[in-house]
Formats: structure tokens, C-alpha cells, sequence
């Protein structure tokens, strides 16, 4: 494995000089958030206490070489070590860049496979960064488009090896931590889950393997028939997983023992569709989202189902399985679910009994990426680009900026700024932090009806049309007369 | 002497049967107008009529209010073919409900969109048979449309299950074959279907008898029906796929010009049908009458109820 570090102890170096100088001015400095998984820690509720709106852009990092010729993945959702170290996987690496500028500090390598975002564990001797690798015999798919059904490849004859493994490096060295690396049976396209002493990984063929951190040993392994949906999600000693399902096979969520794969109990709801992200855990509640635009809650203890709420989006089917980047999931906090939809429409409902509050259609896609909530607002990540506040109580919109880029996603809470990634091939990192000069805006949903806005559009467009066309028509019809006069059918015009 | 031979011997000769296409190849039918006339005359005919544009705007703002205050969040383009003849406007019929009660419940819902839908188009095409006999349409043309309701609902049926069977068939043909398939369903549906509601208005005849004699005439060698079809559902299908058409947002408050674009979409399906009106009362008494049921099945009808009645 090649590895290279960029000037990091100079980084350090500033950064600590950063901190000190903060600490003696007597600026306010948040502590850098432990944002080391898939939204956030193993329940993935996506919850972050770092900057809200207003947000400008404090940095960007054009300067990415994604090496190789297969590099249409791009860069994973980034994760954020405890001392800021921002750690993305390209298709063919592993790449950390400091928290403070987003200068890169070291790149690993790595099989080439889809841009499933990494996760950063404790081992004994420090953070490890476990990330899977290897798109197995298929090849590559392109990426940048999300579909409801598998992408990969389906293992051919027997003897086909699909290359694909679950691989760590150190995330100080860069060295790796593991004898070798874990074969694994089928490709990886979800996000590495962790917890204190292990990896969860689940498979396309349905797979969850569960790695020891420290010896990079399989624990256990689980076959539970069809596609892993999402990340593994972490709660109360058990391992959640979400199957996709198949023709015959329901769609479910799994719970089985973290220490030994004992499966605990399924859950699943009769009227669902396919169950598309991993379960977020918040309030007791196990929530996830179908295919056909089904929010679901069920009770994380048990597995009861409690509400579904089905969201409806006329111009697209509302949620679908991640493709080789991107993952969705929703958030919830505060008695709130919310949910963001393909096309950028932002749900909120009670998180009690499932009624739908409010909605906002930005009208920006947003298929890569879950949202991210911060105590007022719930921040959406869009494909063009653009990152998008919502206040949490009103539904209207309160703030937008620019990232720089197209496909911004992966948002990650780095403590005192928020972290994403921009592009595919071009791909880069960018960062925001609380912009204290500016001021929110407060514009509500474009599905609100404002009966003035519509009038005047009809009047200016529909009756101004409709009147040209009265006034352009009338004379070519008094020229012509009726068209069943005698002899007028066969005229010509 | 057998039956069988005394009948061969009394009866006609039959026509020799035709294709479904075999008409594109005959000589142009001197009394069908030409394209370009139908569409000078439909346009100039709906158009220049206030009560045509006044209702068309009337009835477009009303069923988006109404729209809206059932929950449906936009795109505002889809009511760009409320006024089409089906089945292009099924696709309207099938994105509404499905915009408002979502996949599965929508899918039944659609036959109440289509009802609604086909009250305005027959209301449409009793006015513009009006304005192409008399050159202007007043109310009475609207009661009149009326008549055709029945026609017009079971062509919205039938558009439901063409635009469904078109979709089975391009899945499992797939790709670029799958739009082929798809376009030349509306096209055929269009061609075969479009005479019936004039029919219904103008010849008082029961729903089979209007679909019958609608794709008879539709079939009328030389008449160039298919053609017409063919240049008017083709691009249709086209503003289907288009991608940056105003309106496609969802957005209950559309801007000036995503009215612009329904309205004249709808204005142009308004024209259409005068067009089609005006094709079909130019040919109407040429159209040939359903063939009569042959003898020998009445024969064979008549003795098999002797024999029940023994």
C-alpha cells in the first residue's frame, strides 16, 4: 500500500496555534464533533451541534487528483476524525485532508470500487480508518445515477471471485493496521458502520460481515437473503439492518445481536414498499424510508410498526436506494422526522403519530446526500450545488449558498464548520462556517398558495395569451367565413 | 342443391379486405381537406371564438385551484394537454391522481379525472363543431358536446389501457424500441379514435357505432388521417420528454410563463379538434356504413333456436 503524508505535523502545528490564539482572543471555538460514520455516529440520526445558517463557504479544495482512468465515482461522504482530520475514499484511494484548511495530508491506496463512505474506529493503538474496496468481477458501473434496483452485477458461474474486500489503514500512518485484508463475498455500496470494537459491513448479496477493529477478524457473518440497504445502524447491542427484498422476499429490518448475530426480531410493514436506507435510531424510534415515498417508524426496542406516512412527489419517485455514492436516510429530533426527497422537497411530520407538518419543494435535486439537522434548521445538500436551510418550525426556507460546485453531499459536522464534497471527476472538498454578517431570508414553500402570486400569473400569462389569440384569430376567421360553406372544404388556404 | 351453395350463388361479392395501412398508398380523397386547410380552419375557427378561449381559460384555472386545494403540489405543465384527445390526455388523467392520492390509490382515482376531464371535451368539441358549421359557437354548441360524453369517457378508458398496454409491451421491448412503441400507440389511438366524438355530436349514434364508424372513416384511403395523426401526436410526445419546459416545477403559484405555455398547448389542442371536426363533416356521408351481419350466421342463429325450442 503506497501512502504519503503532506506536511502534516505543519498542519498540526497551526492548528494548534489556531486553538491557542481563539482561546486567548476569547473567540467562541466548538470542540471538533465526533463525526466519524455515516450521519454521525451508529445510530445515524444526523444530528449536528456545529454552524447553522447563515453559512458561507470557508474553504474549498479544487485540487483533488482522483488517479486512474475509473474516477466517474468521485469522492465519498467524508467523515471527520476526533482531532478534525477530514477522511474521504476516492475510487482509488483513501485520502485524509486537514480539518483546519482542507489541504490534503495523506492518501492511501485502494482497490478500485465505488465511493462508499469510510468509517474511522478506535484500535488499540489509535483511530483506524475501515473502508471497503473492490467492485469484484462486474467492473465499475458509472456512477452518478441513482437506481432503484442493484447495479452491481449478480456473481456469475462459480469460480467467479468478486474481489471485494473491507480494509483499514491507520489513520496516523496511513500504514495498514490489518494482517490482510477481509474478503468479502460481494460488493460493497453502503457506508462502514463501527462501533467501540467492531466493523459492520453490509453487502449487495445480503451479506453482513462483522469485523473485529483490532485484529481485522471476522466475528460473525449473516446471510439475510436479499440487498443490504444502507448503512448498518448501531443501537442498545444490536446490529439493525434494513434488506431491500426482492419478488418474493419481504422487505425488512433486521435486529440481531452485535456480540453474536443472533437474530433478535424482524420488522416489517405490510403496506410498504421497499425499504431503502438504513434505520436511523432516535427517541426509541427505528425510522426509514420506501421506495414508493413511505415514511416508517417502528419501535426500536421491539420492532413494532407504529406510523407510515406516505409522501407524494408527482414529478419523481420519491426516495431511491443509493447507487454507488450517496446514501439517504431521514433525521429526527425533538418529537420532528424529516425527510428529503430526490427532488429536493424537504417533509416534516410528527414523529408521534406520522402526520405530515409542512413540506418545502426547493426544486433542487438532492440525490445524493441526507440531510443534516442542526437545532433550528435542517440543512439539504442539492445537485446543483447549492446547500439549502430550513427553519425546522416554519418549513419556510431561511438561508442558501453556493458550494462551488455540482453534487455537493455527504454534509459532516467537523465541529466549528461543516464538511462536504462537490463533483464526481472534478471533485472536491468544501467546508462552511457561520457567517456572522449575514441575515436569513424567510420564504415559504413554493407549494403554498398565494392567491395573489397565482392571479397575477394567470392574468400576465394565460389571459394575455388567450387575448392575442382571440384578437390575431378573429380577423383570419372573418376572411375565411365557416368552414362548411358551400364549397369551402376544398378551398385552400 | 346444398345451402351453402345457394347462398354463394345470391351473394355479393365481398370487398377484398384491407390492411390497417393499406389506404396511405391510394390517391388522395378529393373531398377530405388538406392538412393545412383543417388546421387553418380549426385554428382560426376556436381561436377567434371568446367563448372557446374564455371557457378554455375559465376551465384551466378552476381545475388548478381545484387541484391545488386537493393537495397536488405542481408541475403546472401537466394541464398543457387537458384539451388533447385521448390518449394524450391520459397522461394527464394518470399524473394528476397519482399527484394526489400517490401510485396506488391514484391508479384507481384516474377514471374520476377522466370523467371530469371528459365533461370539457366533449363541452369542447360541441363548440368547435359549432364554430366549423357556423363559424362562430355559442352556448348551445357547448349542450350540445354534451351528447358525446359518454363516447368521450370510454375513450379516456380506453386511453388508460392503451397508455398501460404501450407501457407493458415497451418494457419488454426496451430502450430506444420502448419510445417507438410508446409513440405509435398515441399515434394509432389518435388516428383511429380522434372522429368519434364528432360523430357522437353530429350523427346521435350509441358509443360502438361512433367507435366504429370513427376508425372507418379514420381508414378512408387517401384521406391522409394517419398523416394528420402522426404530425399532431408526434410532437405532443415530444413535449413529454422535453426537459426546461416552463411549469415543470412544483409550484402551486405558476409564473406568467408557464400559463403561457398551457394556454397555448391547449389553444393548440383546441384547433385540433376543430380540425378534426372539420376532416370527419367533409367526408361524413362517404364514410362507409358497418358491414351487415351475413346471412348464413342469422340462418345458423335462427336454427339453433329451433332446436331449443323443440
Amino acid at each position: 500500500m503506497r501512502l504519503f503524508h503532506l506536511s502534516r505535523a505543519s498542519h498540526r502545528s497551526l492548528a494548534v496555534a489556531s486553538v491557542t490564539v481563539a482561546i486567548v482572543v476569547g473567540a467562541p471555538l466548538a470542540a471538533f464533533a465526533d463525526w466519524v460514520q455515516f450521519q454521525g455516529g451508529g445510530a445515524h440520526n444526523g444530528l449536528s451541534d456545529g454552524p447553522s445558517a447563515p453559512l458561507a463557504v470557508a474553504w474549498t479544495n479544487e485540487d483533488i487528483d482522483l488517479e486512474g482512468t475509473q474516477t466517474s465515482g468521485g469522492l465519498s461522504s467524508p467523515v471527520i476524525a476526533g482531532d478534525g482530520t477530514i477522511v474521504t475514499v476516492a475510487p482509488n484511494a483513501v485520502l485524509g485532508f486537514d480539518g483546519e484548511d482542507g489541504s490534503q495530508i495523506f492518501s492511501a491506496d485502494r482497490d478500485l470500487g465505488p465511493s462508499s463512505q469510510p468509517a474511522i474506529g478506535q484500535a488499540p493503538d489509535g483511530p483506524i480508518v475501515v473502508f471497503t474496496e473492490g467492485f469484484g468481477d462486474s467492473g465499475p458501473t458509472p456512477s452518478g445515477s441513482v437506481t432503484a434496483s442493484p447495479s452491481a452485477a449478480a456473481p456469475g458461474d462459480e469460480g467467479d471471485s468478486f474481489d471485494s474486500h473491507v480494509n483499514a489503514v491507520d489513520l496516523e500512518t496511513g500504514e495498514p493496521v490489518w494482517g490482510s485484508p477481509v474478503q468479502l463475498e460481494d460488493v460493497v455500496q453502503t457506508p462502514v458502520a463501527v462501533d467501540e470494537t467492531s466493523a459492520y459491513i453490509g453487502d449487495v448479496g445480503g451479506r453482513v460481515t462483522i469485523v473485529d477493529l483490532e485484529s481485522g477478524d471476522v466475528r460473525w457473518t449473516k446471510e439475510l437473503g436479499t440487498r443490504i440497504a444502507g448503512a448498518v445502524t448501531l443501537d442498545s447491542g444490536r446490529a439493525l439492518v434494513t434488506t431491500l427484498g426482492g419478488q418474493q422476499e419481504p422487505s425488512e429490518i433486521v435486529a440481531l445481536d452485535a456480540e453474536t448475530g443472533d437474530e433478535l426480531w424482524r420488522a416489517s410493514a405490510e403496506d410498504a414498499s421497499n425499504l431503502v436506507t438504513a434505520p436511523v435510531v432516535v427517541d426509541g424510534r427505528m425510522l426509514t424510508l420506501d421506495a414508493i415515498g413511505g415514511v416508517l417508524a417502528f419501535d426500536a426496542e421491539d420492532g413494532r410498526f407504529l406510523w407510515r406516512t406516505e409522501v407524494i412527489n408527482p414529478s419523481h419517485q420519491p426516495f431511491v436506494l443509493p447507487g454507488l455514492v450517496g446514501a439517504p436516510a431521514p433525521v429526527s429530533a425533538d418529537g420532528e422526522v424529516f425527510a428529503v426527497d430526490v427532488t429536493g422537497r424537504v417533509y416534516a411530520f410528527d414523529a408521534e403519530t406520522g402526520a405530515a407538518l409542512w413540506d418545502h419543494a426547493l426544486n433542487d435535486p438532492s440525490q445524493f446526500s441526507p440531510p443534516l439537522l442542526t437545532d433550528d434548521h435542517i440543512l439539504v445538500s442539492t445537485d446543483s450545488g447549492t446547500l439549502y436551510a430550513i427553519d425546522r418550525g416554519s418549513g419556510h426556507l431561511v438561508w442558501r449558498v453556493d458550494g462551488g460546485g455540482t453534487f455537493l453531499r455527504g454534509l459532516s459536522d467537523a465541529g466549528d464548520q461543516l464538511v462536504g464534497v462537490t463533483g464526481f471527476r472534478n471533485a472536491a472538498l468544501v467546508a462552511f462556517v457561520a457567517d456572522a454578517t449575514g441575515r436569513l431570508i424567510d420564504e415559504p414553500s413554493p407549494t403554498t398558495l398565494d392567491i395573489g402570486k397565482l392571479l397575477t400569473g394567470f392574468l400576465l400569462g394565460g389571459a394575455l395569451t388567450g387575448l392575442v389569440a382571440l384578437l390575431l384569430a378573429r380577423p383570419l376567421q372573418r376572411r375565411l367565413g365557416p368552414a362548411m360553406a358551400p364549397g369551402s372544404a376544398e378551398e385552400s388556404v | 342443391m346444398s345451402a351453402r351453395g345457394r347462398n354463394s350463388k345470391r351473394a355479393p361479392e365481398p370487398p377484398p379486405r384491407r390492411g390497417l395501412l393499406s389506404g396511405m398508398s391510394a390517391p388522395p380523397l378529393d373531398s377530405m381537406p388538406r392538412i393545412r386547410t383543417s388546421f387553418t380552419r380549426g385554428l382560426a375557427g376556436t381561436w377567434s371564438s371568446p367563448l372557446i378561449v374564455g371557457s378554455l381559460l375559465a376551465w384551466l384555472l378552476g381545475e388548478w385551484l381545484v387541484a391545488v386545494a386537493l393537495g397536488y403540489p405542481g408541475p403546472f405543465a401537466l394541464l398543457a394537454h387537458v384539451s388533447a384527445p385521448t390518449p394524450l390526455s391520459t397522461f394527464t388523467d394518470l399524473s394528476l391522481s397519482t399527484g394526489i392520492l400517490g401510485v396506488r390509490q391514484g391508479l384507481l382515482f384516474v377514471f374520476v379525472t377522466a370523467a371530469v376531464h371528459a365533461l370539457w371535451f366533449s363541452v369542447l368539441v360541441g363548440l368547435a363543431i359549432e364554430t366549423i358549421e357556423s363559424g362562430g359557437a355559442t352556448r348551445w354548441g357547448a349542450v350540445r358536446g354534451l351528447r358525446a360524453y359518454p363516447v368521450v369517457l370510454a375513450l379516456h378508458v380506453i386511453g388508460v389501457a392503451v397508455v398501460f398496454a404501450a407501457q407493458i409491451v415497451a418494457a419488454l421491448g426496451g430502450g430506444g424500441l420502448a419510445l417507438i412503441i410508446q409513440m405509435a400507440a398515441l399515434v394509432v389511438t389518435t388516428w383511429v379514435f380522434a372522429f368519434a366524438p364528432v360523430i357522437a355530436v353530429t350523427e346521435h349514434r350509441r358509443l360502438m357505432d361512433c367507435l366504429g364508424r370513427s376508425i372507418r372513416a379514420a381508414r378512408m384511403p387517401g384521406s391522409g388521417n394517419l398523416t394528420f395523426a402522426a404530425i399532431y401526436a408526434v410532437p405532443i410526445f415530444a413535449t413529454f420528454l422535453a426537459p426546461g419546459l416552463p411549469g415543470v416545477l412544483l409550484d402551486v403559484n405558476p409564473p406568467y410563463s408557464a400559463w403561457i405555455y398551457v394556454v397555448l398547448m391547449n389553444l393548440l389542442h383546441a384547433a385540433i379538434v376543430g380540425a378534426f371536426a372539420l376532416r370527419y363533416l367533409a367526408v361524413a356521408e362517404e364514410v362507409p356504413e358497418a358491414p351487415v351481419r351475413s346471412a348464413p350466421s342469422r340462418e345458423r342463429a335462427g336454427g339453433r333456436g329451433a332446436r331449443g325450442r323443440r
